[in-house]
């Protein structure tokens, strides 16, 4: 299931092992965009398929958007205490503070998924 | 001239040719055979006759030749011999004929040709003496023509005695000669003779014998060999086998004979051969003998070739019979075809003139003519046009059906515009109806393209004037949603001015400040705020989430909380400030959402500064303050807890942030700055560590040059790209003066 990027949203893919996040977000109303991901990021951890990986690549994101990923990843965590094998992997190019420094703020909140920071060459 | 006619013309034509050509070519070969055969014919005839003649001379005549005749025919000659008597001496016959013993002689003469004569082998024999006399003469009892002995009887040498005579002075002579009827009552005889000369002793010639033989018995046997009429030609003249049997000749010989004379004379020629077409025979001419001119004396052939030329005829006439019946049948089969097809081809022609006139009714016969199959190329043709035709009825059919569906359309558009005549007045109404008529007019006549063309013209002229009604109506809106829209603007302008009187005009006297403050639009969730007390001095930094609007009111809320949080009584430090705030906010934003689910609140720093104590205290929410100095530039970073959040727990509380005897500039900002991104497709934040560098490569640290620096630095990373945020950036420092924390009146407004 493929999400396309918008303006002001990233590009989402889901698949039933895996979620792919890349792009910027800041939608003017966050919730019109994020609540059909999450429906759709509970129906693919529900299946039975075994391991689960989310890449996040974002570039930039605004303040509501932080409350987004926050419920994203609270979503992943009980998944994960649930039994569920679930790597995160928050990938940043190494110039970008701004963005690595948000994937270790989100780290501290992150215990039961498997959580990476993952440097990725300017593309 | 139709096209069939020139076909038939040419092969007719072509026939023609053909026909001429093999008529021309036979001609030829018949010419050329003619030829052949006449040769042929002359090389069989002659030679067939000389040997004839040679061999009955040979046996016949030569025998009497004193030199190469037989040994006892000759011996009669012999003077010193006695053949009578069989013995040596004189012989009689010279003595007879010297003594002029004329009886004794005839005797003697008798005795040597009696016997042939009676036996046919010669016709005649005659003997003269020297001056001419006739000594002895003897002729055959079945004779034809004159008889050689008679009275009247002239043979062609005796007018030219004495040169016959000499002629024998060498010996024997062969010669042809000519016997003629001085009375006429006979023909003449032809003959074969041998003249001989008898000599004395002495070599002195004493007598001449000829012996002779008729022709006519040879050429009678000949002709009888050769299947064929004969006959001689003297000079002009000609005698037949008929002549001599006293019989007539048939009118048909007589012509032959006249044509074969006649022939000579023509060409000057003597030995010839060629067809008398009208008797249908062959007349040829040969030389008689070798002995005589072939002009004095000739034989003509008559060999009947009417068979041959009958059957020669035939063929030519059967061959000319199947040329003409092949030919009849040709083109009879091509004009049978050409009908046929060009009829087939005609019904296409006709079916086609009526679809151009409109008729698509017409159906193709599907007779197919003689020697037509499916395939040929009429019949492709026709097949094709008949598809045509039907696709044509389809096409009519489909015609009708949009005629039908046009007229429909067109109703639908008058009653359109009756009912939008109806909704005008006046004159525009008059004039509407009078169009409509008009275009009712236009559509309902003239051809089924007038009427599309029609129908056309009506559709968009029925369009230009709905959308002249609906552009007045659309516009009548605009200009209301225009308004609309500036009575918004308005109202933001004066929230934006409202705004404004809410950040501090003025300043700490013993503090150099430098502020950017700009808000994404008119107004926004950001706000800095400075609080001068004799003690302290309150300053802080705020980005309220969301922007526009809703982040302005939030900004109102935080800045009354920010007032309110303020213990001027007491000591208080900056974590606990801002943990006062944080409960103010969370307070009241629960109050107005029992839910509170949405992340209401602002992130920012404050400071607070104890004049007396030079201390500095920082707490931040999700935000850091810079400092820059002679050793270089720091950060110190608050909590990552935002104020109003929900997330965290009920008696969190902010660090406070000690700076004791602060030196240096000190940068507070919004994530406004930070975030400011790269034009590029994957764009990168600006980030804190620019902010860092810039600070630590800042020669003049005054706040003013530091806050221009950023900005310049901000403006130059974003490129083309707007501001996604309200942003603000304040840069402080202490003005170093021990003199007197003189009191600066309060800065900004309230109580």
């Amino acid at each position: 299931m493929i999400f396309e990027a918008g303006q002001r949203t990233p590009q989402v893919e889901l698949t039933p092992t895996s979620c792919l996040i890349r792009g910027e977000c800041y939608p003017e109303n966050i919730s019109e965009w994020s609540d059909p991901i999450l429906k759709a990021l509970e129906e693919c951890l529900g299946n039975d398929e075994g391991g689960f990986v989310v890449d996040i690549e974002l570039y930039y994101f605004n303040s509501s958007s932080a409350k987004f990923l926050f419920d994203f990843f609270e979503f992943l965590e009980e998944s994960a205490e649930g039994g569920k094998s679930i790597t995160v992997n928050w990938r940043y190019r190494a110039e970008d503070d701004t963005m690595q420094e948000a994937g270790e703020d989100f780290e501290e909140d992150v215990s039961a998924c498997s959580y990476n920071m993952v440097m990725v060459e300017q593309a | 001239m139709t096209i069939k006619s020139k076909m038939l013309l040419i092969i007719l034509l072509g026939i023609g040719i053909l026909f001429a050509a093999n008529l021309y070519s036979s001609l030829q070969t018949n010419s050329a055979h003619g030829q052949y055969s006449s040769d042929e014919s002359l090389t069989a005839h002659s030679s067939a006759w000389f040997s004839n003649m040679d061999t009955q001379f040979v046996s016949n005549l030569l025998a009497y030749d004193p030199m190469d005749g037989s040994e006892r025919n000759a011996n009669f000659w012999d003077p010193e011999l006695d053949p009578f008597e069989e013995s040596d001496g004189e012989n009689p016959l010279f003595t007879a004929i010297l003594e002029k013993d004329a009886e004794t002689a005839e005797g003697l003469f008798e005795q040597v040709f009696s016997d042939a004569i009676m036996e046919e082998q010669i016709t005649f024999a005659i003997a003269y003496d020297k001056r001419g006399l006739q000594l002895y003469c003897e002729s055959s009892l079945y004779l034809v023509g004159v008889d050689p002995c008679a009275e009247s009887a002239q043979p062609d040498y005796f007018l030219k005695f004495g040169s016959f005579a000499s002629s024998l002075e060498n010996g024997s002579v062969r010669r042809v000669t000519q016997i003629s009827d001085l009375s006429g009552e006979q023909p003449v005889s032809i003959n074969d003779t041998l003249a001989f000369p008898l000599m004395s002793t002495g070599d002195d010639l004493i007598a001449m014998v000829v012996v002779g033989r008729n022709v006519i018995d040879s050429l009678e046997q000949f002709s009888e060999n050769f299947e064929i009429e004969t006959a001689i030609a003297i000079g002009e003249k000609a005698l037949t086998v008929h002549d001599y049997y006293g019989e007539e000749r048939s009118p048909e010989l007589n012509t032959l004979i006249r044509a074969g004379l006649s022939h000579a004379t023509e060409t000057g020629t003597y030995s010839y051969s060629f067809i008398a077409e009208k008797e249908g025979t062959r007349v040829s001419s040969i030389p008689f003998s070798k002995e005589i001119r072939a002009s004095d004396l000739r034989i003509l052939i008559f060999d009947d070739q009417g068979e041959l030329l009958a059957t020669l005829k035939e063929a030519e006439t059967t061959a000319v019979m199947i040329f003409a019946a092949v030919s009849l049948v040709i083109l009879g089969l091509v004009f049978l075809m050409t009908t046929s097809s060009f009829n087939r081809i005609l019904d296409a022609i006709h079916l086609l003139e009526k679809m151009g006139e409109g008729d698509l009714s017409v159906e193709m016969p599907t007779n197919a003519g003689l020697l037509s199959s499916k395939n040929d190329e009429v019949s492709r043709l026709q097949s094709t046009i008949d598809e045509y035709r039907h696709h044509r009825q389809e096409a009519e059919v489909q015609r009708r059906d949009r005629a039908k569906r046009r007229d429909e359309r067109d109703q639908i558009m008058f009653e359109k515009m009756a009912s939008l005549a109806e909704q005008l007045e006046g004159q525009a109404r008059d004039m509407l109806k009078e169009e409509i008529s008009a275009m009712r007019d236009t559509v309902s006549s003239g051809s089924d393209e007038e009427k599309e063309r029609a129908s056309i013209e009506v559709m968009s002229k029925a369009f230009s004037r709905m959308s002249d009604e609906v552009g007045t109506l659309i516009d009548a809106r605009t200009h209301e949603l225009v308004a609309a829209k500036d009575e918004i603007n308005s109202s933001i302008r004066y929230a934006a001015k409202l705004q404004n009187a809410l950040l501090p005009k003025t300043m700490p006297g013993d503090f150099d400040i430098n502020v950017e403050w700009q808000p994404r639009d008119l107004v926004g969730g950001d706000i800095y705020f400075i609080k001068d007390y004799p003690d302290r001095v309150y300053i802080a930094v705020v980005d309220c989430t969301g922007h526009g609007v809703p982040g302005a009111f939030l900004s109102i809320i935080a800045r009354s909380h920010l007032d309110k949080a303020i213990d001027a009584k007491n000591y208080q430090s900056a974590g606990n400030y801002l943990t006062a705030v944080n409960e103010l906010l969370k307070e009241t934003l629960s109050r107005s959402d029992q839910k509170n689910t949405s992340e209401e609140g602002f992130d920012g720093g404050v400071c607070i500064y104890y004049r007396k104590e030079q201390k500095l205290e920082f707490a931040g929410a999700k935000s850091s303050i810079f400092n820059v100095n002679g050793t270089g530039a720091t950060e110190v970073s608050g909590d990552r807890k935002s104020v109003g959040s929900t997330r965290m727990a009920a008696d969190f509380s902010f660090t406070t942030h000690e700076i004791s005897s602060p030196v240096g500039a000190f940068v507070m900002l919004t994530d406004g700055i930070t975030d400011v991104m790269s034009p590029e497709e994957k764009p990168i934040a600006f980030g804190r560590r620019r902010v860092i560098k810039i600070l630590r490569e800042s020669l003049e640290k005054t706040p003013s040059t530091i806050v221009k620096n950023i900005m310049r630095s901000v403006n130059l990373y974003r490129g083309d790209a707007p501001f996604r945020d309200d942003l603000t950036l304040l840069a402080f420092s202490l003005i170093e003066d021990d003199s007197e924390l003189s009191t600066v009146s309060v800065v900004g407004e309230d109580s």
